[in-house]
């Protein structure tokens, strides 16, 4: 029997969906038709009359009108069950309705909009799922209007089209720009395909969806869609299912046009550009970071290209905003290498196969985006500067350290966590080992402390190497900061060094030491503590105290050290502080 | 479904499929008041699941009797049998793959990731190809693309078989010709 709905292709089994819609309809003619019954269906009767409607206004444009009314009569549910229907409808069959139903069914929807029906926002998605937005006039007006324009859109407090960049894209957008067809295809490449034995589902989807010129430009979508709307469990993961970098891969080579292809980059690293630790999700970048690495042995030249792509990005994407950028990609450097989604970033920078130029630049780059991380300007200063509990996250700070951890990393490129640790040791110990020749009274340098202790118990809280390693920071800004004021700290590790114990090592047991007694005292946020309310147990807390009253001493700015720093610096046990090296775990 | 083959399919004996005679059931839906909906909801799923056949169980046999469903790999040339197209086909499902001879309208109805239905089909051989094909009293209808996983061997068209010794009208696996189609490579 030809459909009445669908476009049915010869020898092609019926769709079950139009089945059961006729069938209904079928049983409950010449129920449609007024006059109307007047007995109130029940729940079978309503579902069935629902169905019946639904294939009636779709199939019968002449009747529709008086089906619709019919329907409006008898609905208890808030037109709940229609709107799910048309749903259904829309996702599975709109591209094969016939014309005559596709405008019946957008004359339906805009019925249920006028009629606000519950959930028809979900339909309009799904509607707008089968369109290519940026085609559209309207569509391509609003994208200049937020570049150019943000005023035009009178929205209070948008300002500037970077809120938008920051703020997170809802994973329900990245389906709406890909048909549900091609979204189920996707998805079961990336949870049912082997690796290896992928190529026949690959000519499959290119040829249904990628063939044609303008089709090519739908590849910035999938690839949007991939890393950022389709996140594979951890036993996928581990799988032999093709990975999405792969897939990624597959499609960059796919793209015969240039312009295309730099699109196609660009959808792969933009959730780098303005990468958030505390709100982005690391599967979003990772991606791109493992098609680089992977490429390497078999196809540097795609490494090359994405890189120096990579590159080019941060230099010129947004010229006005470079500093943001700059923050995002290196946080998205920093955090694949600290989640261990590549062993090292060294796989990158002294990799043979990679022109030394671009090497460079990518260490240029890494080492300019600690430094933007580190300049005090670039840190918001806490407004309540007596609380010493933390009003920032750690990306930051981590962002900042990422130097050193990234050369400890190089350094040791073997993975092994004790050497790596090791390793990280003298590039720190070397300034303490001459601190009385350095001439530190930067201003900045104070700021920076005072950032660093702000935002020390969050980063202790997560147990990690960089946290000891921001403790040493903030350790050696001490010794550093000025001769006389903390002479102790000097002498200490002076008399270690002449005493021939490794220095590095004590200085990390003095920093834990400190991080213990810090969150004994409930000063990382595991406890509430009012601000001001500074209790600290003199006896048990030697380190602490010592380190508060300094802090205090920088919160007040110039003025002098109140007395109860001497007070407490002097209380600081010898015994303790030269101890601290057997009760190491080293 | 064909109606006819009802109580073949009833049967719970060796070869037959062991559905349960589904009328009874029906009547009890109508009384409940579900109407048509539900109920053929229940039989479409129960004649898919129910009587589907992995490639790799298929045993060649004069008789349309597999039930199966697999995805479209390759297609080769069409040729004209009489005055009929056919067009030899690599098909496969998760367990196995097929020579799969297309038909008439098929030949251009099918194409490479197409996921067919084939109801009373029959596996035997054809001008010595030993081929699954719809023949006259079998059907194949397309019901899907694409999301369907299947490997390439063995190929149960390049297996050479012979009687069972026991039982002359069974055919029983004698060796493996090729671990893979001849005709249709594996893409490299």
């Amino acid at each position: 029997m030809a459909s009445k709905l669908l476009k049915i292709g010869s020898l092609e089994a019926q769709s079950q969906i139009e089945l059961s819609l006729r069938q209904a309809f079928e049983l409950l003619e010449p129920q449609l038709r007024p006059p109307f019954p007047l007995t109130i269906p029940t729940p079978e009767e309503y579902l069935q009359l629902n169905w019946a409607i639904l294939y009636g206004v779709l199939c019968e444009p002449h009747f529709a009108k008086i089906q619709i009314k019919y329907l409006h009569a008898i609905v208890t549910d808030g037109y709940c069950l229609f709107v799910s229907l048309l749903t259904t409808i829309v996702n599975e069959l709109y591209f094969k309705l016939v014309e005559s139903a596709r405008i019946q069914l957008i004359w339906l929807v805009s019925e249920m909009i006028y009629v606000s029906a519950e959930g028809i926002d979900g339909v309009l998605v799904s509607l707008l799922r089968q369109i290519d937005l940026v085609h559209v006039p309207e569509f391509r007006a609003v994208w200049k209007d937020l570049v150019l324009n943000p005023g035009e859109f009178k929205i209070q407090g948008f300002e500037d089209v970077s809120q938008l960049y920051r703020e997170r894209t809802s994973s329900r957008y990245f389906l709406l720009r890909i048909t549900p067809e091609m979204e189920s295809q996707l998805r079961f490449l990336l949870t049912h395909v082997k690796l290896g034995s992928q190529k026949r589902h690959q000519a499959w989807f290119m040829r249904k969806f990628l063939c044609g010129s303008e089709r090519e430009t739908l590849i910035c979508d999938i690839v949007r869609f991939i890393c950022c709307g389709h996140h594979p469990s951890n036993d996928i993961i581990q799988s032999d299912v093709m990975p999405r970098w792969a897939v990624i891969g597959w499609l960059l080579k796919s793209c015969r046009k240039s312009y295309v292809e730099a699109n196609v980059k660009l959808a792969l690293f933009y959730d780098w550009l303005f990468f958030d630790e505390r709100i982005d999700n690391i599967m979003n970048i990772e991606p791109a970071m493992l098609l680089m690495v992977n490429s390497v042995p078999k196809y540097v030249d795609m490494t090359h290209t994405l890189l120096e792509f990579l590159l080019l990005l941060v230099d010129n994407y947004d010229i006005e905003r470079k500093d943001i950028i700059v923050r995002g990609v290196a946080s998205a450097f920093n955090m694949l290498v600290r989640r261990g989604v590549v062993g090292s970033i060294h796989v990158l920078t002294s990799c043979d196969a990679l022109s030394p130029s671009l090497k460079e630049w990518l260490g240029r780059f890494l080492k300019a985006g600690v430094s933007k991380e580190v300049q005090p300007a670039h840190l918001p200063r806490p407004s309540v500067p007596s609380s010493i509990l933390p009003s920032l996250t750690t990306s930051e700070t981590e962002t900042a350290v990422m130097g050193e951890l990234i050369a400890s990393k190089c350094a040791t490129n073997d993975g092994v966590g004790t050497k790596a640790f090791d390793a990280s040791v003298p590039i720190s110990v070397e300034p303490v080992m001459s601190c009385s020749s350095l001439v530190v009274t930067s201003e900045s340098l104070d700021d920076a402390i005072e950032n660093w202790v702000q935002r020390l118990g969050e980063t202790v809280r997560k147990s990690n190497t960089i946290d000891t390693q921001i403790l040493e920071k903030i350790l050696l800004s001490f010794a550093n900061l000025d001769g006389h004021k903390h002479e102790r700290l000097q002498e200490m590790l002076l008399s270690w060094s002449k005493q021939g114990f490794p220095v590095g090592r004590c200085l990390l047991s003095y920093a834990l030491r400190l991080a213990y007694e810090a969150h004994a005292g409930g000063y990382l946020g595991n406890v509430m503590v009012p601000d001001n309310s500074v209790k600290v147990n003199d006896l048990e807390m030697p380190l602490l105290v010592f380190h508060m009253d300094v802090y205090f001493s920088f919160l007040n700015g110039g003025r002098k050290d109140p007395p109860e720093a001497d007070l407490s610096a002097s209380k600081m046990d010898h015994q303790l502080v030269a101890k601290l090296h057997l009760l190491s775990p080293f | 479904m064909h109606l006819q083959k009802w109580d073949m399919v009833c049967q719970k004996e060796d070869g037959a499929l062991g559905l349960r005679r589904l009328a009874p059931l029906k009547d009890l839906f109508l009384e409940n008041g579900y109407g048509g909906l539900k109920w053929r909801r229940i039989v479409n799923e129960n004649s898919c699941r129910a009587t589907m056949l992995s490639l790799k169980d298929m045993v060649p046999a004069a008789q349309n009797n597999i039930n199966t469903q697999f995805i479209i790999l390759d297609k080769g040339k069409m040729t004209l049998e009489g005055k009929y197209k056919t067009c030899l086909t690599l098909v496969a499902d998760e367990t196995a793959a097929v020579h799969f001879q297309m038909w008439g309208d098929e030949c251009d109805a099918f194409e490479g990731g197409d996921i067919i239905r084939l109801v009373d089909g029959i596996f035997s051989y054809n001008r010595n190809n030993l081929v699954l094909r719809a023949g006259k009293k079998g059907k194949a209808e397309k019901v899907g693309e694409f999301c369907m996983a299947f490997v390439e061997t063995p190929n149960m068209s390049e297996i050479r078989w012979i009687p069972d010794p026991s039982n002359p009208k069974k055919y029983v696996q004698d060796a493996v010709i090729s671990p893979h189609s001849h005709i249709f490579p594996p893409v490299p």
